[in-house]
């Protein structure tokens, strides 16, 4: 807390600064930093994969780009565009800085591609792109570890299944999908080793009629928690209807599920926005992959439901210390494939580069790897 | 009294003329009333939806980019639905052509040479032209509806592209994530204005409207498709309706084909599972603004890409929503094709 604070005191004395930073081309700067010549107020660019709406993905992204705005009110002017397919994001990007936006913010792992082309163009403006790998001399990417907060509410569902079935709800097979699932499964069987965890790949990000189907095919097949890494609230809405339990994505979804949510992953980027930005205007940037977990605050854990015993919420606390602290590995060994061969032996951890390419379901997840 | 619409014996040339006119200003008048409800200001929005693109070179570039697939995949269309062959299926076909044409970059990655770019945008017409086969196939040996195989087959090519990019077409050095390879230098179309992604391909499709017209207005074909317009005289002057097809299908799932392949190897760069493939059914909407008039597929196209780029323009400088961007667009698009009927059709007030 105390650098945040540190650096609302240091965006305040900014504009005092005056004509800070101004070279007359983009530059590296001693320390690596990368330098733009900066125009005032540092017009800010945003663009979504979806409608921002009022819960999920972008509407995360939409609500970091609010509290940037609040946080550096007059230093700032922000503008998003939402619902940009994959294939239109160039155009659309060319069209910011058009219009004299210096700091862009890609929310897509499908934009990378785009990203890296166009920022190769424009030296004079900088990018960042959320949940991709791919770095430039003026393109940083950043991501949360949504799958710290996962393993924690695989320990709740472990606690409070009763047919030990839990359903998951999958879009696409990718790293991020494996690691929030296998964190999840982990936790889950740290609780209760005999429950499993059901897929469904439903290839979308969002679709309210595919994930409510999905979710129906899960409740007819026994499970009691749901959870999901797609956006949409039906998954929550159907598990509130049948009485079961749900696990919430990316936003609190409490007014969908206020019986059904046992808890879930918050997205939280309001405070990166903010750093970024205040980087770029003193000339402190430079480009870098940030992978914040729950210590950075990017990803949070929902509020959890009364109805979780006390022992299992002490559990979560102190795992979810331990997590912040850095003595606690997820991903340790021994861990076991779906086939039950050994991955991880006894004594070993995956490191994040394993983790970044992961691309396999632990024990216990039924449904194939796809 | 009540209105009523009385076909027309003869269309009407002045009204073909000025019927886009009054859809103009209709739809005009509706969308700054909305947008002083949304609390906008009127002209503001207005401006930014469908003036301020055209206001700077790069956004001339932009509309011309978004514009080049449409002009092409509606010129193909056009064709089609004078032939009375409703081939519905543009997007399958594009996609089609877009999978076709990536073989090569796939399975050759290293490939150089100048032979490269026209194979590969050859394969993406023949692409489409293969996938439109099925329906014409299965039209003339079943009697199938054209309408429904080419609209189901859409689903088959979206779901085809699903598997390819997040299975065995996927780039292995990507991590697990979706999409292909991006295509070599060898394999792109070169940029034809330095600092835009207007690249061959703009100028490829901005020709096919104008190879149609000339095909429609001095050959053979084109003046089998013009009789096809009643099916009675093309019967009495003998000509094969199965041929039609055929040659209809052919063409229009070429050029939507093309299109396909000028997307993957112009502006976006990789076979990825979005690549667009709803311009497909954009290219519908295009071949009707023209009023199945090659040489109208052009300013219609350009119309359409307007509206992509605007709506983008007015979220960025105004905050106006996706959504109401799209909804005035939407009631500009209505408002053109409705007038449309006023060519064959006028209105007459009816006692009640």
């Amino acid at each position: 807390m105390n650098t945040r604070r540190d650096f609302l005191k240091k965006a305040a004395g900014l504009s005092a600064l005056g004509a800070l930073g101004v070279t007359p081309l983009p530059s590296l700067a001693a320390g690596g930093y990368y330098t733009i010549p900066l125009k005032k107020p540092l017009k800010v660019g945003f663009v979504y994969i979806d409608p921002v709406g009022n819960i999920g993905w972008s509407y995360q992204h939409e609500l970091g780009r609010r509290y940037m705005d609040k946080k550096l009110a007059g230093l700032v002017e922000s503008t998003y565009v939402e619902n940009v397919s994959d294939a239109r994001v160039e155009g659309v990007l060319r069209q910011l800085v058009d219009t004299g936006h210096q700091l862009i913010f890609t929310t897509s792992f499908s934009y990378m591609n785009p990203t890296l082309k166009v920022a190769r163009m424009y030296p004079q403006v900088i990018f960042e792109q959320a949940t991709g790998f791919k770095l430039a001399p003026n393109m940083g990417n950043y991501n949360g570890r949504f799958y710290e907060p996962q393993y924690l509410t695989g320990l709740v569902a472990g606690a409070m299944t009763k047919s030990n079935k839990i359903g998951f709800i999958l879009p696409f097979p990718i790293p991020e999908v494996y690691r929030v699932v296998d964190a999840f499964t982990i936790g889950l069987h740290e609780v209760n080793p005999k429950a499993s965890v059901s897929t469904v790949w439903v290839n979308t990000w969002y679709d309210p009629a595919k994930e409510r189907e999905a979710a129906q095919t899960l409740v007819a097949s026994g499970v009691d928690v749901i959870a999901t890494h797609t956006d949409s609230p039906a998954p929550m809405q159907v598990a509130e209807a049948h009485g079961i339990y749900a696990i919430a994505q990316d936003s609190n979804q409490i007014k969908y599920g206020p019986r059904a949510q046992l808890t879930g992953v918050i997205d939280h980027w309001g405070p990166y926005y903010v750093e970024t930005a205040r980087r770029v205007l003193e000339g402190h940037w430079r480009a870098e992959a940030t992978w914040g977990g729950l210590k950075s605050g990017m990803v949070e854990l929902a509020p959890l439901n009364p109805a979780i015993p006390q022992e299992v919420v002490d559990l979560v606390n102190t795992r979810k210390a331990q997590i912040e602290a850095g003595s606690f590995e997820i991903f340790k060994g021994p861990l076991y494939g779906q086939d039950g061969a050994l991955k991880v032996p006894a004594g070993k951890a995956l490191d994040d580069k394993t983790l970044l390419g992961l691309q396999w379901f632990v024990k216990g997840v039924q449904g194939k790897a796809s | 009294m009540s209105p009523v619409l009385e076909r027309r014996p003869q269309s009407s040339t002045v009204m073909r003329v000025i019927a886009p006119v009054i859809a103009a200003l209709a739809a005009t008048l509706i969308t700054l009333v909305l947008l002083a409800l949304s609390g906008k200001a009127p002209m503001e929005g207005f401006y930014a939806l469908f003036l301020a693109p055209l206001a700077t070179p790069s956004g001339w570039a932009q509309v011309l980019v978004k514009s080049a697939p449409l002009a092409l995949i509606g010129a193909g269309l056009v064709v089609a639905f004078r032939a009375r062959v409703w081939n519905i299926g543009a997007q399958g076909q594009y996609i089609a052509g877009a999978v076709a044409g990536s073989v090569l970059v796939i399975y050759r990655p290293e490939i150089t040479g100048g032979w490269v770019l026209p194979v590969i945008l050859l394969l993406g017409a023949v692409g489409g032209m293969v996938y439109a086969a099925v329906p014409a196939w299965l039209a003339i040996r079943f009697n199938a509806n054209v309408i429904l195989s080419t609209l189901m087959l859409d689903y088959v090519a979206l779901a085809g592209l699903h598997y390819l990019t997040f299975g065995p077409w996927r780039n292995p050095a990507n991590f697990g994530f979706p999409g292909s390879v991006s295509f070599p230098a060898s394999a792109s179309l070169p940029l034809l204005w330095p600092g835009t992604q207007v690249d061959l391909g703009v100028l490829l499709a901005f020709f096919a409207p104008l190879l149609v017209w000339g095909l429609l207005r001095f050959s053979l074909f084109g003046y089998q498709v013009r009789v096809s317009l009643s099916e009675a005289a093309s019967v009495y002057a003998g000509f094969s309706r199965a041929r039609m097809v055929w040659q209809s299908l052919l063409l229009s799932g070429g050029l939507a084909g093309l299109a396909g392949i000028l997307q993957v190897a112009g502006p976006i760069g990789q076979l990825q599972t979005d690549i667009s493939s709803d311009l497909g059914f954009a290219g519908i909407i295009v071949a009707y603004l023209a009023q199945l008039n090659p040489l109208g597929v052009m300013p219609a196209a350009l119309l359409v890409g307007l509206f992509y780029v605007g709506s983008a323009n007015a979220q960025i400088t105004l905050g106006l929503s996706a959504a109401l961007g799209e909804l005035l667009q939407g009631i500009l698009l209505l408002a053109l094709l409705a007038a449309n009927v006023l060519v064959h059709y006028r209105l007459r007030w009816r006692q009640a």
